[in-house]
């Protein structure tokens, strides 16, 4: 009986055995297959991912040739483009003088005599004029209170107004454009 | 432990054949793997190109080389690549010669004539232009006066007043705007050219609807062109600016 017995349970064993080994088996397998078909399909994508880089490089050459043939064209834009950048900054920087010139002349009411200007490059001026009345002189102020409501300047001060005996109002004015 | 030298002996093959996979994974798969990921950037680059070049070559297509020098010969008289103070005394001396301003005086500071020495930084490459200065001084009526400074600083190369006076002449009869003696300082600009114009593999710079208007405008600033003279008449160079008539 205990023969019998000590048979059976290696029987079982080998049996076991070989059902694992059989498992394993049939994972290394499948685990092999399964990389093979990775690499297979990764393969496949590579290849037609080096061809469409090749084809890119191609379309690239072409255009660039193509541009290329109209190099004049960009060169021409290119520097137009330059240019109006410099123009831009230009006239962006630059008060224009005969517009100042023009706000400054309505100032000049009936009788006041314009003697000088001195106007500088920070855009400050300086006006010089007489006027031989009291009339013109209230005129002229009052044009002034008008141009400071309309606001052509962005600073407006009398600097001055005098008057020596049988001699016109002397009036000195700063202006800031 | 017999049966199991005995499955290994039996599986010989699948443990090589497992090997071999395992090798071509590790040393073939793996690299080309690093290499492809590479290769997708590299591509998605290279369709951000096309689409830039296709654009461009679209652009350029679209665009006429007649009009494209039309403009590229407008800016280069309003900013000029070069101190060109030749064209710049003769539109002076036509402006102030047409309103009837007496110029007695003129004095540039024009500096070395060559483009060489025009030479700019960096810094004012990028911002602004540079400039020579011309300091002027005239005579005539106020309302003349207005006049040629208006086309001064309407005329080509582009000029600017920096500074001006302004005083009465103390013979004219006293009246509201008699004759005025007076200097005037002016800026006029230029601005070299960089050394490169356009890259290949960039957009094409866009002429937006506010440089189109400033284009229109400048066409209609006064730019001296100097007449033909008969070769008879001068054998060699150009006229001369500084010639009193």
């Amino acid at each position: 009986m205990k023969e019998i017995n000590l048979i059976s349970s290696q029987k079982k064993s080998l049996f076991g055995f070989y059902r694992q080994s059989k498992l394993f088996k049939t994972i290394i397998i499948i685990f092999n297959l399964a990389l093979v078909l990775v690499m297979g399909i990764f393969l496949s994508v590579y290849f037609n991912s080096t061809k469409k880089f090749k084809a890119n490089e191609a379309k690239i050459g072409v255009l660039k040739n193509e541009i290329g043939k109209l190099n004049k064209k960009e060169t021409y834009l290119a520097t137009v483009d330059n240019r109006l950048k410099k123009i831009d900054g230009i006239l962006k920087i630059n008060i224009s003088s005969s517009d100042f010139l023009t706000k400054i002349k309505e100032l000049f009411v009936e009788g006041y005599s314009f003697s000088s200007l001195e106007m500088s490059s920070q855009g400050q001026s300086r006006l010089t004029g007489s006027c031989f009345d009291n009339q013109c002189l209230s005129a002229l102020y009052l044009k002034a209170e008008e141009v400071k409501e309309k606001r052509p300047f962005s600073g407006f001060v009398f600097d001055s107004v005098n008057r020596k005996l049988n001699e016109p109002f002397a009036i000195g004015i700063s202006l800031k454009n | 432990m017999e049966n199991i030298k005995k499955f290994l002996k039996a599986q010989a093959w699948l443990m090589i054949v497992s090997l071999i996979i395992g090798g071509v994974f590790l040393y073939v798969f793996l690299p080309k793997f690093r290499e492809y990921q590479k290769i997708e950037k590299d591509i998605e680059v290279q369709e951000q190109k096309i689409v830039v070049l296709t654009r461009k070559f679209n652009d350029l297509n679209t665009l006429s080389e007649k009009e494209l020098q039309d403009n590229v010969d407008l800016s280069l008289r309003a900013v000029p690549a070069e101190k060109d103070f030749y064209v710049v005394v003769k539109n002076i001396k036509n402006i102030f010669g047409q309103e009837g301003v007496l110029l007695p005086e003129f004095e540039f500071s024009v500096g070395e004539i060559s483009t060489q020495s025009a030479k700019t930084t960096e810094q004012t490459e990028k911002s602004q232009p540079e400039f020579f200065g011309i300091e002027l001084s005239f005579f005539g009526p106020m309302d003349k006066v207005e006049k040629v400074i208006s086309r001064l600083e309407n005329s080509l190369p582009l000029l600017s007043v920096n500074s001006l006076k302004l005083n009465s002449d103390s013979s004219s009869p006293s009246g509201q705007l008699g004759n005025y003696e007076g200097t005037m300082n002016l800026k006029s600009y230029f601005a070299l050219l960089p050394r490169t114009l356009g890259v290949i593999d960039e957009e094409l710079p866009k002429i937006n609807s506010q440089q189109k208007k400033q284009l229109e405008d400048l066409s209609s600033f006064e730019y001296y062109t100097a007449e033909e003279v008969p070769l008879e008449e001068t054998a060699v160079g150009r006229e001369n600016p500084f010639l009193v008539y």
